[in-house]
């Protein structure tokens, strides 16, 4: 593969930009044409594999006041620059320096899809917020860890240049950035599985191939004071669509959420609906939709009047291997719109 | 209980005058399977065909791989309870085709079912690719119920399996591997060794993600103690339309990579201390019980660690999670396989539930994740499927025939039983 001299964009803040402390940490954002302060160091690593085009220059606290304002300009530059790569820092263990080193990453790889790549300590607030977005390394807590930091950085920007493909983070040092991918080793499952069990059992160290994820609780609401008077919604994860699923909701790890007007389907029939979801037999769904939502008994009690009103709209997607932020993304479109209309009660139904 | 399993190795199959093994080549007489699978009036038409590794061919969507084993000598069957009324397995002499499966095929719900290349890109991630495959592909009765076509598709596969291995009954195999767990202290009479028992998790959820052990339903068990050997026999049926990668094939289980690991290692630096299937109830209030009952049977056999693996995703993490933080408060250690549901670019959370006590998972891969398989000069079954397929969807299929497709739908790519190298590392 070809070798390319990348253009780099570097980032430091008013102290490493050599500026002035503290009382300069008000300055808006500044450009030289020329690697400044670490850049130095960094140019000299980077040799033939990169060029530091321009290093982009602010004040800690001017940053922490106008991100947006400040994050927009970064944009503009790193275009107007051509950047191929952007590195950031190192912040080590500064506190606003590593949130503005995180925001110029988040900036080059969320709008522009530059790789970034920057430098921090592990407890810097920072690495948990922005891993996502750049290559971190890890560095000492302070500059003096410059040193130990600048070859690993540069390491990957050589492969950069090289147009290789990067590897796993435990093999290019950078910190892992929360993106699985698939891959063939030396051993089966059985024989890795066997093996950690072993280990555990008898007290040598292991390493789980995936640390569990944590996450959030919902709290059950409190029942509703006044149901006569509620406005119920009734939604699903069980896939059920207007016949022909007018929405290409897909069978499995779907994407799409669907809402569908009740004013218009009436009731729910075998004719009008179908089944869009990949994880069950939909004979018996197929057959009366109600089963997955139920749609006749709210109607009935509707009219009954045991709630107020049932909610013009099914929200329907399928659940089937959904991912857990997507589904979460879809609930807040979902309650939003819900909070909106005034409905105070909903029945999730799932498969 | 002291297995002998037989392998012949085969290396070709090949239509012929008579069902027979000829120097390593497996000819079958087509005319006489079909009509086999014919005696079955749920099926209206059935089609054989041969797909060998390396040839350019596509099968999808498939339902199910099954090994042909069958009793050379001693008690009981293979595939006890389902296609004989033998009631045990285990026990004598078992032969093998070695490097043959059945495979069969059939749009049953439509979305559940996978797909295996015999070349190209795809081919390197399923073990089923490097078979060969004798595929069923079988029409059913104008409308018959899905779990009467189901029903009747399983037994088709169990059939062929049954009768090619026949063929084999007689024939001296090249290699014979020993098979013996006869008490649960028979391993190491020191008492030295860990002992290590391993949980079988088996979808029994009705609306056709079911498995069957001797014949029963797995939705009217409870979870039991199963001599490893049993497995290997056949004991336990997928009658699955999951997700491709989310079950666990007949052929799995048959030869179940756990099992083998467990008893490679036996008496060298484990006790292989039995095997507890357990049945994964959609119902809470089961999977509390199941979880429970697990861990009282391996508390019973005294074991110290627990190798437990899924089935299915999503809820069965549950019954997981469950076996994992009671058998640890327990003070028996364990290891979790699971899959990940990470997204098509591997950034979301991959399972649903979890416990503080999972500190030490196997993952087996990402099956969201995205490959993209080259079109084959010839499909067996229907390519229009990869459209349905549980996990791709509208588009999958381009212009130029190839397909765009989650790992999911390979069968096998992702093994729930670790019989893959896949794992997933983090970038």
């Amino acid at each position: 593969m070809e070798n390319k001299k990348l253009r780099v964009v570097h980032y430091l803040n008013q102290f490493f930009g050599q500026i002035g402390g503290e009382k300069e940490a008000g300055i808006p954002l500044q450009v030289r044409e020329q690697p400044v302060g670490p850049g130095l160091a960094l140019q000299k690593a980077m040799g033939e594999s990169g060029e530091i085009v321009a290093t982009l220059i602010c004040g800690d606290n001017y940053f922490a006041e106008n991100t947006p304002f400040v994050s927009a300009q970064i944009k503009d530059l790193l275009a107007g620059y051509k950047a191929d790569v952007v590195v950031a820092g190192p912040a080590f263990n500064a506190g606003r320096y590593g949130l503005a080193c995180g925001t110029v990453c988040q900036v080059a790889y969320e709008e522009l899809r530059i790789p970034a790549l920057t430098g921090m300590y592990k407890e810097n607030p920072a690495l948990e917020m922005y891993r996502r977005y750049a290559y971190i390394f890890p560095t000492a807590s302070s500059a003096a860890g410059l040193k130990d930091v600048v070859p690993r950085i540069t390491a990957l920007i050589s492969k950069i240049a090289s147009g290789a493909s990067l590897g796993p983070a435990s093999e290019e040092g950078y910190l892992p950035r929360g993106i699985r991918k698939n891959k063939l080793i030396g051993k089966t499952g059985a024989e890795r599985g066997i093996d950690m069990l072993l280990s555990k059992i008898e007290g040598r160290a292991f390493k789980t191939e995936y640390p569990m994820p944590t996450f959030s609780r919902v709290i059950p609401a409190k029942p509703l004071a006044d149901p006569q008077n509620a406005t119920i919604a009734v939604i699903t994860t069980g896939g059920i669509v207007p016949k022909g699923n007018p929405d290409a909701i897909e069978a499995c790890f779907a994407t799409k959420l669907g809402r569908y007007s009740l004013q218009e389907m009436g009731t729910l029939t075998a004719e009008k609906c179908e089944t869009a979801h990949g994880g069950y037999d939909p004979t018996f769904a197929n057959q009366d939709p109600n089963r997955i939502l139920p749609v006749d008994v709210l109607q009935d009690m509707e009219s009954q009047r045991m709630i107020g009103k049932l909610y013009d709209y099914l929200y329907v997607t399928v659940g089937n291997g959904m991912p857990v932020d997507r589904a979460s993304s879809f609930g807040k479109i979902i309650a939003d719109q819900l909070k909106n209309d005034g409905v105070s009660g909903v029945i999730l139904t799932s498969t | 209980m002291r297995l002998e399993v037989g392998k012949i190795s085969i290396r070709n199959v090949l239509f012929g005058e008579k069902t027979v093994i000829q120097d390593g080549t497996l000819l079958i007489l087509k005319d006489e399977l079909v009509s086999l699978i014919l005696e079955d009036e749920r099926i209206a038409s059935a089609e054989v065909e041969i797909a060998r590794p390396g040839e350019n061919v596509r099968i999808i969507p498939v339902k199910d791989v099954i090994e042909p084993r069958v009793k050379a000598a001693g008690p009981g069957a293979v595939f006890p309870g389902t296609i004989n009324r033998e009631s045990t397995c285990g026990e004598g002499r078992t032969h093998v085709l070695d490097g043959v499966c059945v495979v069969t095929t059939g749009m049953i719900i439509g979305f559940q079912e996978g797909l295996i290349d015999m070349a190209g890109p795809g081919a390197k991630y399923s073990a089923f690719s490097q078979k060969l495959n004798v595929v069923l592909v079988c029409n059913p009765v104008e409308g018959l119920d899905k779990l009467e076509h189901e029903r009747s598709i399983r037994m088709a596969g169990l059939k062929a399996a049954d009768y090619l291995a026949r063929a084999g009954k007689e024939v001296e195999p090249e290699e014979v591997a020993v098979y013996e767990m006869t008490q649960l202290s028979g391993s190491d009479p020191s008492g030295k060794l860990p002992r290590i028992a391993y949980v079988n998790l088996i979808l029994a959820q009705g609306l056709l993600h079911d498995n069957y052990v001797y014949g029963l339903d797995a939705k009217r068990m409870f979870p039991t103690l199963i001599n490893p050997n049993e497995l290997l026999d056949g004991a336990v049926v997928s009658g699955n339309c999951v997700t491709a990668c989310d079950k666990n094939t007949t052929y799995d289980q048959m030869n179940n990579a756990i099992v083998e690991e467990l008893y490679r290692r036996n008496g060298r630096d484990l006790q292989f201390a039995g095997v507890i299937i357990s049945p994964v109830s959609p119902v809470l209030e089961t999977k509390e019980r199941n979880s429970s009952y697990v861990v009282n049977l391996a508390r019973l056999l005294g074991v110290d660690g627990l190798v437990v693996a899924e089935e299915g995703g999503g809820n069965p993490e549950t019954d997981l999670m469950s076996i994992c933080q009671k058998a640890e408060q327990a003070g028996i250690k364990t290891v979790l396989f699971l899959h990940e549901n990470a997204g098509e670019d591997g950034i979301a959370e991959g399972i649903t539930t979890t416990a503080p006590e999972a500190d030490a998972v196997v993952t087996v891969g990402n099956t969201n994740e995205i490959v993209v398989l080259p079109p084959q000069d010839r499909v067996i079954g229907n390519i229009e499927a990869v459209e349905v397929l549980s996990g791709s969807g509208r588009g999958a299929l381009k212009s130029d025939g190839s397909v765009a497709v989650p790992f999911a739908v390979i069968i096998d790519s992702v093994s729930n039983l670790g019989s893959t190298k896949m794992t997933v590392v983090d970038y």
